[in-house]
């Protein structure tokens, strides 16, 4: 992600290489075979025990049922991700910090930092780039790809290795069928029968530019035109019934791409076959693209629902039959239901289409869209290009959570004189900032995000009503699941047992959950997210929401960050809060000149920091900036740097957002002309500048 | 008669407040016992319990009066009100045989 | 032998003029909340499209109206039922912020649908959306409001329609209707159904002389925040409540301010009394379900006190993904009453 100060037009996304591990066997190329309908990977569950509960059949990768240990998800992972780099013949060693990875992860492990995952994924592969998790449970995988998209179009990098890996644990069985939407029959969307039946696997494609690949030779399997995410914001497990979050998604998606909604030829639906989602998404894409017959069908039918893969796998089996120019079948269609689609596939068939969509959502209410095209040689190189105006950004309101303080003020006051903030965010009253918010079941997690984004709002003036609130989101980053709700959740299982663990906690294991319940609280419709790059994570949610509020059609977007202490992460000095602003493209005091994320710092060596922030410097220099602030030690000599690390602890995620809100309060109201917000990482490194308005209008 | 009738009263005062703990303690309901009505609903409107909520209601009460529900006993007509699930507990502690525990 | 329109509110669906409804309208940001809050008793942490069932109190706690309040982006809709007072006066008598109160008496007008059916009778006139609007949520029709509430137990839509379309709209389900045998529902066929499923009438036991606490209603007000009434009920949660609403099912009819006795002592009153099942404001140490003892006079009318609601409602049997009026016979409703002296 970048500020765009360069007008001409993009070039287009195309995929150069796929893998995939599935429940129908490893390798991307067995997903073809789900064009002709011979696929099913369904079967009963066998790694471990489903005695006690009313379903026992999960879509598992097959030759894994011994394995019990903890490292399926990076196995899998490798497995896919070997396979799509050997595909698109990307060679890593050249020149490894141009190749970057955005993994899409569901649930894992939920005491862990998600984004060790990713780090281990990419110095298994030699990848040196930037790496970001994405972790908003089922639309994780294709909320990654969009965002590796975002990546190659802002220049941080020139291959994106993009997709997601997920595992199904005892656990997450046990979580979703106290949801009660495990069915006893295999899962078969459209049908007769509701449940769905849970599944696993990974997959990757491989992104470049298509000017890139075609200069190395490389076959272009299909274009990535665009992207769409919304958020439901109505329950924390159940979709919006009518559907509206989705025909969001959608319609951005298409904006997005520069696609007519005429020309989508193919819907692959989320269609998980319970009750609530298949019927609610029906509706969304009938008042989204309105075409009576458009063929609709659901994979999960035969790969299951492999959750934070799923997505993924999907748009490879979306991505196959655009190649093929042939409709994937929903399978065991039997008994149609009430509100099935018009043409749910009942059988493969050969269909010319040049353009289809892909469909995600999630807990939290996520909704995310992928609009995927051929590589059509008639298609030129801009394809699917956008053309992003350069569009300055501007803070509209700010705010932090830091050692029970809330005054910006008091935090900044504390940071430039070095003064030790208290490791722990004290009492966190959501009546307070919220008093229209029904308080119960809320996590620490979900206090710290929901109540520092609404004074983020308050402060900027920002009133989320009506309409607007189809147009404003937030982009969070966060480092691992709420601690409190982890307990909650193991303590359930200690004492009642898989089959009757608390199913509310279970609905809070997911790093989206306190951004999904925040946009929830505070009305927010547009896109939310949460992503993971361990150290520096508030800056880069910072520029993605930077980066999705100038593609627009948006008013607002929040960047968030927050952490909290607490349970097994085990470090000695960890430090919770949170950190918010919000951006607009409305003028204001205080400007966002530039925004870069890029590959990290590596150990000893700082030359992706480095790039990252000569990049976000651009034509000034360094003597033209007033101070730094960092998370962690970054390179740079011309004017005082002060790192929020030592001051603030360790939070990972909510330091980075906390730095950018003090940067803006600084220009904003201490008189400082330029404040640079740097980290090295993490897995990626990223440069924030904040510049006062009053120094007048520049390029 | 009139001695049963106050055990029976006694006992049900019982049931109900171990129904009233189980929403408190386990569900979260932000209520002093006394204030949760024995007949108010619970899902929906009233307590504003949700479907996510049922299910650890279910388990809540099976953990505190050691019983055990069969599946689909618990209809949604049994977990309407306080009173409801205190019928529901009693009938299946005073006939664990009986047909609609089987 | 049925009233007409019970069948049809029990089985099918019913439509009703509901001219027992006042609706008023709250808008102007900040103030509209702050005057709903401090007129309504309950929490109002409402999403938009969302419904919430309260009440309107009076300085001494007593009921004053049972209220649907409504949440339309910014503004509060409010679907009431009163005793007689005017809501609009008393709305404005204690209007904050600069809300702005409109009376939707004279630009609107409620016709209520009622019935395990009701769903699809609506959804037929409106198209698919309404299937899938949850209890307690409402969404913008013809100009005006449909709520999913209802008193009955079934499934319930209140229409609030601007005058201009209200005909039309009723002409519609009337037409409609005729596939769903749908049948005029009086208001006293809705009391009845009130009574038997457990809703709150303002107008029988809300006009006795007690507040929400002997009546139950309790889940509708909030503790910790000031509203209309608030500071009497928190005084009088100093002593316990002396006597609990309790709902009785009779042998034989009884009348609103008959005398209940239990074993020779007078242990409470009757409040609302209806076909074959009456609510009584007993003594709290008898106010328990499933005593056979009472006996209302004067005609020492045996009484067993029952969990409510009476009804196993078809409602809850039926699956507007899967089930139709027009297919009813091959739902297994169990029988509507059970194991009750009817």
């Amino acid at each position: 992600m970048k500020s765009t100060s360069d007008p001409a037009p993009r070039a287009a996304v195309g995929i150069t290489g796929i893998g995939a591990v599935s429940s129908v066997g490893l390798g991307a190329s067995l997903l073809e075979g789900a064009l002709d309908g011979s696929l099913d990977g369904i079967r009963a569950i066998e790694r471990f025990s489903t005695e006690g509960f009313q379903s026992h059949l999960g879509a598992m990768v097959p030759g894994f049922d011994g394995r019990g240990d903890g490292d399926l998800a990076l196995d899998f992972a490798l497995l896919a991700a070997r396979e799509a780099l050997a595909h698109a013949h990307a060679k890593i060693d050249g020149r490894p910090g141009r190749i970057g990875l955005v993994l899409g992860a569901s649930f894992g492990e939920p005491d862990t930092r998600l984004a060790r995952l990713t780090e281990r994924l990419a110095g298994a592969l030699g990848i040196a780039g930037p790496r970001v998790t994405v972790a908003t449970a089922c639309t994780s995988s294709s909320n990654a790809v969009g965002l590796g998209k975002d990546m190659l179009d802002a220049d941080a990098a020139d291959v994106i290795l993009a997709g997601g890996t997920d595992v199904l644990t005892p656990e997450l069985f046990a979580g979703f069928h106290a949801l009660g939407v495990l069915g006893a029959r295999p899962c078969a969307p459209y049908s007769r029968d509701f449940g769905t039946t849970l599944g696993e696997g990974a997959g990757f494609v491989v992104l470049e530019r298509v000017p890139d690949a075609r200069r190395r030779g490389a076959d272009v399997l299909g274009l990535v035109l665009g992207y769409g995410l919304s958020c439901d914001a109505y329950h924390a497990t159940s979709p919006d019934p009518t559907g509206a979050g989705v025909a969001r998604a959608i319609r951005f998606a298409l904006s997005d791409a520069g696609v007519t909604r005429e020309s989508v030829g193919y819907v692959n639906a989320h269609g998980t076959g319970t009750d609530a989602n298949d019927a609610a998404e029906v509706k969304g894409i009938d008042s989204a693209l309105g075409a009576a017959s458009l063929p609709v069908s659901s994979s999960k039918s035969f790969l299951g629902h492999a959750q934070g893969a799923a997505g993924i796998l999907e748009l490879l089996v979306t991505l196959l039959a655009l190649r093929a120019q042939k409709l994937p079948p929903t399978t065991r269609l039997e008994g149609l239901r009430r509100g099935a689609p018009a043409d749910p596939v009942p059988a493969p068939r050969a269909h010319a289409f040049d353009v289809a969509l892909t469909l995600n959502a999630a807990f939290a209410g996520a909704n995310s869209a992928i609009v995927l095209g051929t590589a059509n040689a008639r298609l030129d190189e801009t394809s699917g290009a956008r053309d992003v105006p350069s569009r300055p950004v501007f803070v509209a309101g700010l705010a932090a959570l830091a050692g029970g303080l809330t005054d910006i003020a008091a935090i900044a006051g504390r940071i430039l004189s070095g003064e030790r903030i208290e490791r722990r965010a004290g009492e966190c009253d959501v009546s307070r900032d919220l008093p229209r918010a029904e308080p119960r079941g809320l996590d620490p997690s979900t206090r710290f995000a929901a109540t520092t984004s609404a004074r983020a709002l308050a402060d900027g003036g920002v009133a989320v009503s009506g309409e607007l609130r189809d147009r404003v989101g937030v982009i969070a980053a966060a480092t691992a699941c709420s601690a409190a709700s982890c307990e909650e959740f193991r303590v359930s299982i200690e004492r009642r047992g898989l089959a009757s663990l608390n199913a509310n906690a279970f609905s809070r294991l997911v790093l989206n959950a306190p951004t999904g319940a925040a946009a929830r609280l505070l009305s927010l419709r547009g896109p939310a997210s949460t992503l993971s790059t361990g150290r520096g994570g508030g800056l880069v949610a910072v520029a993605y929401a930077a980066s999705l509020l100038c593609r627009g059609p948006l008013d607002v977007m929040l960047g968030l960050g927050f952490d909290e202490v607490g349970g097994g992460t085990g470090d000695p000095d960890g430090a919770e809060g949170a950190g918010a602003l919000a951006l607009t493209l409305a003028r204001g005091p205080v400007r966002l000149a530039s925004w870069v994320v890029g590959a990290p710092g590596g150990a000893g060596d700082g030359d992706g920091a480095r790039a990252t922030v000569d990049a976000a410097l651009g034509p000034r220099s360094a003597s033209e900036i007033d101070l730094v602030l960092s998370d962690g030690p970054v390179p740079f000599e011309g004017a005082r740097v002060v790192d929020l690390g030592s001051i603030l602890g360790d939070a990972p995620s909510a330091c980075g957002a906390i730095a950018c809100a003090v940067a803006a309060h600084l220009v904003r109201a201490g008189g400082l002309r330029r404040v640079l917000v740097a980290t090295r990482g993490g897995g990626a490194s990223a440069a924030l500048l904040f510049e006062s308005e009053r120094e007048g209008a520049r390029a | 008669m009139r001695e049963d009738m106050m055990k029976a009263i006694a006992r049900r005062e019982e049931v109900v407040s171990g129904v009233r703990q189980v929403l408190i303690e386990g569900l979260g309901v932000r209520r002093a016992p006394d204030e949760i009505d024995p007949d108010a609903p619970l899902f929906g409107t009233g307590l504003g319990l949700d479907s996510v909520d049922a299910v650890e209601l279910v388990v809540g009460l099976e953990a505190k009066f050691g019983v055990h529900f069969a599946q689909g006993y618990m209809h949604r007509r049994l977990l309407r009100t306080v009173g409801t699930l205190a019928d529901a507990v009693i009938a299946v502690l005073d006939a664990p045989r009986g047909p609609d525990a089987a | 032998m049925q009233p007409d329109g019970m069948r049809a509110v029990r089985e099918g669906v019913a439509i009703t003029r509901a001219d027992h409804f006042t609706a008023l309208r709250l808008s102007g940001g900040d103030g509209a909340w702050e005057t709903v809050s401090w007129l309504t008793s309950g929490e109002l942490f409402l999403r938009d499209g969302q419904v919430l069932h309260s009440l309107w109190l009076d300085e001494r706690a007593r009921p004053l109206a049972d209220v649907y309040v409504l949440r339309d982006d910014e503004s509060f809709v409010v679907v009431a039922e009163s005793r007689g007072k005017d809501l609009v006066a008393h709305a404005r008598q204690n209007v904050r912020g600069g809300a702005v109160i409109d009376a939707l008496g004279e630009t609107h007008r409620v016709v209520s649908l009622n019935g395990p059916f009701a769903w699809e009778l609506l959804g037929d006139i409106v198209g698919p959306d309404v299937v899938s609007l949850p209890y307690m949520a409402s969404f913008r029709i013809e100009g005006g409001w449909a709520l999913r509430a209802g008193k009955t137990g079934e499934y319930g839509y209140d229409l609030v329609l601007p005058v201009d379309r209200a005909d039309a709209v009723e002409a519609r389900l009337r037409e409609r209707g005729v596939r769903f045998d749908l049948e005029d529902a009086p208001l006293a066929v809705l009391e009845q159904c009130m009574l038997e499923n457990w809703f709150f009438n303002v107008r029988r036991e809300g006009s006795l002389d007690v507040t929400p606490r002997e009546l139950q209603l309790q889940w509708r007000t909030s503790r910790g925040r000031e509203y209309l009434g608030a500071a009497s009920l928190e005084a009088q949660r100093k002593e316990d409540p002396r006597q609990r609403l309790t709902t009785l099912v009779p042998s034989a009819p009884v009348h609103a301010g008959d005398e209940v006795r239990l074993w020779g002592e007078a242990v409470g009153t009757i409040a609302n009394a209806g076909d074959g099942v009456a609510l009584a404001l007993v003594d709290v140490a008898w106010a328990h379900p499933w005593i056979d003892g009472f006996a209302v006079s004067p005609g020492r009318t045996p009484a067993r006190s029952v969990t409510p609601p009476l009804a196993n409602n078809h409602s809850l049997h039926v699956n507007p993904q899967q089930h139709s009026y027009a297919t009813r016979d091959e739902i297994p409703f169990p029988p509507l009453f059970t194991g009750l002296a009817r």
